[in-house]
């Protein structure tokens, strides 16, 4: 699995880093009622099976090993969509908007 | 002014930015509703009211005759509502009607009723054993005293929002505790009507607070809060993940119940009918967006072509159509974004598997602007393929052929998750069998999804934390105190005392 940002995504994180100090990453999830998307958080905690898949904005996006080597030598892009409802701990939620992956 | 206001300390209120945010029905695309988007500053609120309730407040010392009696008014009123309540919850979550009265509704009253019940009968001290390595001591009383945790985080997804709000408010509630609640933002306004039932019924300000607005901001704000004592949670796996991680610093009590991907086990002599119809009420009952769906179907590979035609003709026969029309038996996915998650994994399946039906928007007929998709069925199918092992969250389902049932056990144990499975055969002891080597927190032989008041559920694996539901369920929001009772006031009669005084 190899991840790129779409160039919206660089707007959102500047505007995510103006109201948070601490280091930001993506995490790729795997599923449920959060779809399959990337999550961005502030200081979080990133598992020993967890691998180091590219970068958003300038921030590290990880994804467990497991899912990294199910979509081997793909490349998935980093999206912006415009949502006033988004919801989950994905921190953009609080700017009506939501990454996707695609 | 929102059309729907947070409650926070006895009140509805605005937001304190005064911002709100747009809610959409499912169905037709159209807005249902303006809802007050809080923020961390309300947060703040909501959990200065519930500190204060819990604290000093009446709830946790209430006798517990009178606080089951409001728990159960809340369930009674939830029942004499449910014509209201099941509307608005098809408006807001899609679903069907069908689902939402006989389903949603009745749950979420029963479960209050439940944990009246149990508030009422279960004891709050239980006895203990004497003290066995220590046979000189005479026997010194010891016991367990149950008491409310305090101030309780509770967030809920957006699949059944009056379902998964009565199984954290009501244990919660019954035993004592305060609780700041927060919805999903696309489906917020049932929690917001049990709020508004609450507050009728007489519950203290303070005692139930709910929330609305991003987990961003309102969800990291509740399960990181120096305030709040304990955080339970339902939803994905990654954000359980993340509110464990938000709980750590000031080690909250922590209740998770997240992903699935659930797998259906069907042996080659099985009643085919049954299997068929059984295995698609297990997928596809409410488009599959359900946590302990059964969207992986492992098929002995005897049975497999017969099964995969008979739920072909079945999955056709299902109607897509008005949520709120009793004869509809799929309404629509919750929202845009859920329908762009499935049309996504549809393509990705067609390169992985075989479509066998489905794979596309249901439209005509009133469908076109809403988030509509058609029972989907991919064959031969490989449990290392994505669909087999991403949630999708969807009306898909993914059949897996084995050609025995240590092969079956295998594939369904094969998964980061371990919610839930079903086993569907004639044999039960057969079925039993195979159901004891599956490793997740529940499983049901001929059957799927029925869950009861009654029931603990939770998940093994990356599934879940701890338990809801059952007396389990109330005992999560209780602690144990253990109270040592020494009534021998001799200075010299202490044996323990030995250990340190050596004369």
């Amino acid at each position: 699995m190899k991840i790129e940002a779409a160039d919206s995504v660089d707007a959102v994180v500047a505007r995510v880093r103006e109201v948070r100090a601490g280091d930001l990453t993506f995490t790729i999830g795997t599923g449920c009622c959060d779809s399959t998307a990337p999550f961005l958080y502030e200081n979080h905690i990133i598992g020993a099976d967890t691998r180091h898949v590219g970068d958003a904005a300038g921030v590290p996006v990880w994804a467990p090993a497991w899912l990294a080597d199910k979509y081997d030598g793909e490349t998935l892009t980093i999206d912006v969509a415009e949502s006033e409802d988004a919801d989950s701990f994905s921190v953009e939620t609080e700017f009506g908007c939501r990454f996707i992956l695609r | 002014m929102s059309d729907y206001q947070m409650y926070i300390d006895g009140e509805f209120t605005e937001a304190e930015s005064g911002e709100s945010y747009a809610t959409y029905n499912p169905a037709t695309g159209e807005k249902l509703a303006d809802v007050a988007k809080g923020g961390r500053e309300d947060v703040d609120r909501a959990v200065a009211a519930a500190r204060r309730a819990f604290d000093t407040g009446p709830w946790p010392r209430m006798d517990v005759k009178e606080r089951s009696a409001l728990v159960r008014q809340m369930g009674e009123r939830i029942q004499a509502n449910m014509d209201t309540l099941a509307q608005l919850e098809v408006k807001d979550g899609g679903g069907t009607i069908r689902k939402a009265m006989m389903g949603d509704v009745n749950m979420c009253a029963g479960v209050f009723l439940k944990y009246a019940e149990y508030n009422e009968t279960l004891s709050d001290v239980e006895d203990l054993p004497d003290y066995s390595l220590m046979p000189g001591l005479p026997g010194v009383p010891n016991y367990l005293k149950y008491e409310p945790i305090g101030v309780c985080g509770q967030i809920t997804p957006w699949n059944f929002p009056l379902i998964m709000a009565s199984w954290k408010m009501a244990p919660a509630l019954a035993a004592g505790n305060t609780i700041v609640f927060k919805p999903a933002s696309i489906t917020s306004l049932t929690a917001l009507e049990l709020a508004r039932i609450a507050d009728e019924v007489g519950i203290p300000p303070g005692v139930v607070n709910v929330v609305t607005g991003p987990g961003g901001t309102v969800g990291e704000a509740i399960a990181s809060h120096p305030g709040v004592d304990k955080v339970a949670f339902t939803g994905s796996t990654e954000v359980g993940s993340r509110i464990m991680a938000l709980a750590a610093p000031t080690v909250k009590k922590v209740t998770l119940e997240l992903g699935g991907k659930s797998a259906a086990i069907v042996t080659e002599d099985v009643n085919l009918e049954l299997a068929a119809k059984g295995v698609l009420w297990g997928t596809f009952f409410h488009n599959g967006q359900v946590c302990e769906s059964g969207t992986r179907a492992v098929v002995n590979e005897k049975v497999y072509d017969d099964l995969m035609s008979l739920m072909q003709e079945k999955a056709a026969t299902l109607k897509i159509g008005d949520p709120l029309d009793f004869a509809t038996d799929e309404g629509p996915l919750v929202s845009q974004a859920q329908l762009d998650t499935v049309e996504r994994y549809v393509e990705i399946g067609k390169k992985e598997a075989k479509l066998v039906c489905g794979g596309e928007r249901a439209t005509g007929d009133g469908l076109d602007n809403g988030y509509f998709y058609k029972p989907t069925i991919f064959a031969d199918v490989d449990n290392g393929d994505k669909i087999a092992q991403e949630e999708i969250f969807g009306p898909v389902l993914s059949v897996i052929k084995a050609k025995d049932d240590a092969e079956a056990v295998g594939i369904a144990n094969d998964s980061m998750y371990g919610l839930a499975g079903a086993v569907w055969s004639n044999d039960i002891e057969r079925a039993k069998a195979i159901a004891e080597q599956m490793r997740t927190g529940t499983i049901w032989i001929n059957e799927h999804h029925l869950l009861g008041p009654e029931h603990p559920f939770g998940g093994y694996k990356q599934s879940g934390v701890g338990y809801e539901m059952g007396i389990d369920g109330y005992r999560a929001y209780q602690s144990k105190k253990r109270i040592h009772v020494d009534s021998n006031t001799d200075p010299n009669a202490h044996m323990t005392f030995s250990l340190l005084f050596s004369s």
